[in-house]
């Protein structure tokens, strides 16, 4: 004959269903980052033809985001998260990157982990390079900055060194009608003094070029222009004459 | 060009300015050693991590007499800013700031900066703006954490008095910060001289100081001589009025301490 269990043990088995169900859905779950990729054109796309990038395979609770990338465009007041617009002229071969953050928590064992996955998505661009940028004017006049490291000035040889310190350079600068910003060191930007706003774009346009440069901006307005630091003034007034 | 010379057969006594005499020594050897870490995170870099960049002495000639073809001395920043002629610390006891102040003024130049004329007072703060003498690596240390203020915020240059200066010269100064430097390592006097004209080539001022003198100055050029001790003589800017700078031979020209400005900061 059936009889009903107990009015306690009923909550016991109640309780213990919970429980069981509750661990069922975490060890349900896909291992982390199992399923998740970053998908997009599957063959190479030709130079100038957008190409739309998508971060999917990640649960509706977790979230991703691209990396920051030049040429993606992903403004999430213009494009919905985990997607990116790519866009290039020129042809190479591209690596996207994107970071997925997952939260698993244990209920019963009231944790959680965390997990950073690292995403890779490779994309090739076929075509023509642009045609460069035609050269400046020969007549044109330029500022001039110099980027070096300062503990390595005493190993350049006394033709650098003149075009760094040297004032009959600055002079023959000037007498050309060329100007001369300074002799800066990367790591002269600290907390307390930032960088100056009247020498911020020629720290920019030095930044991630092997020292030491010269930094170039045309008296007129323009586009600036990098070149490693000239082997003596010979050379460096022939980069500015444009010869 | 008529510079006051200085040799071994000058007598000392000679050498110390008549308003200079009150006893107290403006320079005090320094007591963080070098090699000490300490040095290192106040911005000095060891001179003797880099032995093989030195200049050989069998290149004294040739280098010293390019650097002067090319104007890459200190020197002639100097002469280019102009504003050493008469440098003059006027009996206070601070050749210490004096030097400092215009190793910074000479690097700035070299560094394309405008010319700012500088108040070697303002760093009084290191010795609580009494009448002493101070170390020369804790200056620069100094020099770089709070800068030098200029004139037109300290009207009169000689006070020692903080309230004679103009409100914000604590902020002006910080404009006018040294960077990092170059730490002179002790050894022979060949050594020595060697570290301080591969320092000189590169268009750095050498902060120095003799122990014979008590004074410190601001190295800014060498000369090459055959009849003199290494073939050298040092130029060096002095801050007792002169016009010229003083230039050093024999072995009272090596410094017992020297330290290289590599840069100043960038505001300013």
């Amino acid at each position: 004959m059936f009889r009903h269990p107990p009015r306690g043990a009923q909550r016991s088995a109640a309780i213990a269903a919970c429980v069981f169900a509750l661990c069922s859905l975490v060890f349900c779950l896909p291992a982390a980052g199992q399923d998740i990729k970053i998908v997009g054109p599957t063959d190479p796309i030709q130079a100038g033809e957008p190409a739309w990038l998508e971060i999917t395979g990640v649960p509706d609770d977790q979230g991703a985001v691209f990396n920051l990338h030049p040429l993606l465009y992903t403004n999430p007041q213009h494009i919905v998260p985990m997607h990116g617009l790519f866009l290039t002229t020129t042809p190479g071969t591209y690596q996207i990157t994107a970071t997925a953050l997952i939260v698993e928590i244990d209920w019963e064992k009231k944790t959680h982990r965390t997990t950073l996955i690292p995403l890779s998505y490779e994309v090739t661009v076929e075509g023509e390079a642009p045609h460069p940028d035609p050269p400046p004017p020969v007549d044109t006049k330029w500022q001039v900055a110099i980027f070096h490291q300062s503990d390595t000035r005493d190993t350049m040889d006394a033709d650098q060194l003149e075009v760094c310190t040297g004032p009959l350079f600055r002079q023959e600068l000037a007498a050309k009608g060329h100007g001369f910003v300074g002799l800066f060191d990367p790591d002269e930007r600290d907390s307390k003094d930032g960088i100056p706003e009247r020498v911020r774009r020629f720290f920019d346009a030095a930044d991630g070029h092997e020292l030491p440069v010269m930094v170039m901006a045309p008296m007129n307005g323009g586009d600036f222009r990098v070149v490693p630091l000239p082997a003596n003034k010979t050379e460096a007034f022939k980069i500015l004459e444009g010869k | 060009m008529a510079r006051r010379h200085i040799d071994d057969s000058t007598p000392t006594n000679s050498l110390v300015m008549p308003d200079y005499t009150g006893g107290v020594r403006g320079y005090i050897p320094r007591d963080i050693p070098y090699g000490d870490p300490q040095n290192e995170a106040m911005g000095g870099v060891p001179m003797g991590d880099y032995p093989d960049d030195l200049i050989d002495p069998s290149d004294f000639k040739e280098v010293i007499q390019d650097c002067h073809d090319r104007q890459l001395f200190p020197m002639y920043h100097e002469e280019d800013h102009g504003m050493a002629v008469r440098w003059n610390q006027n009996g206070l006891p601070y050749c210490w700031a004096w030097s400092a102040t215009i190793a910074l003024m000479n690097i700035r130049q070299a560094a394309g900066k405008a010319a700012v004329a500088l108040a070697p007072t303002s760093l009084g703060w290191l010795v609580n703006w009494s009448s002493s003498g101070y170390y020369l690596n804790r200056t620069i240390a100094g020099a770089k954490e709070r800068g030098i203020a200029s004139t037109a915020f300290v009207p009169d240059i000689h006070s020692r008095n903080p309230r004679t200066f103009v409100p914000g010269w604590e902020d002006d100064a910080l404009k006018y910060r040294t960077g990092e430097w170059w730490d002179g390592q002790p050894g022979s006097d060949l050594h020595v001289i060697r570290q301080c004209l591969t320092i000189l080539r590169t268009g750095s001022p050498i902060y120095l100081a003799y122990n014979w003198w008590g004074h410190a100055l601001c190295g800014i050029g060498m000369l090459f001589d055959e009849t003199k001790y290494l073939n050298v003589v040092f130029i060096i800017r002095n801050s007792h009025g002169e016009i010229e700078p003083i230039e050093l031979s024999g072995n009272r020209m090596v410094p017992d301490e020297h330290y290289g400005l590599r840069m100043g900061s960038l505001a300013g």
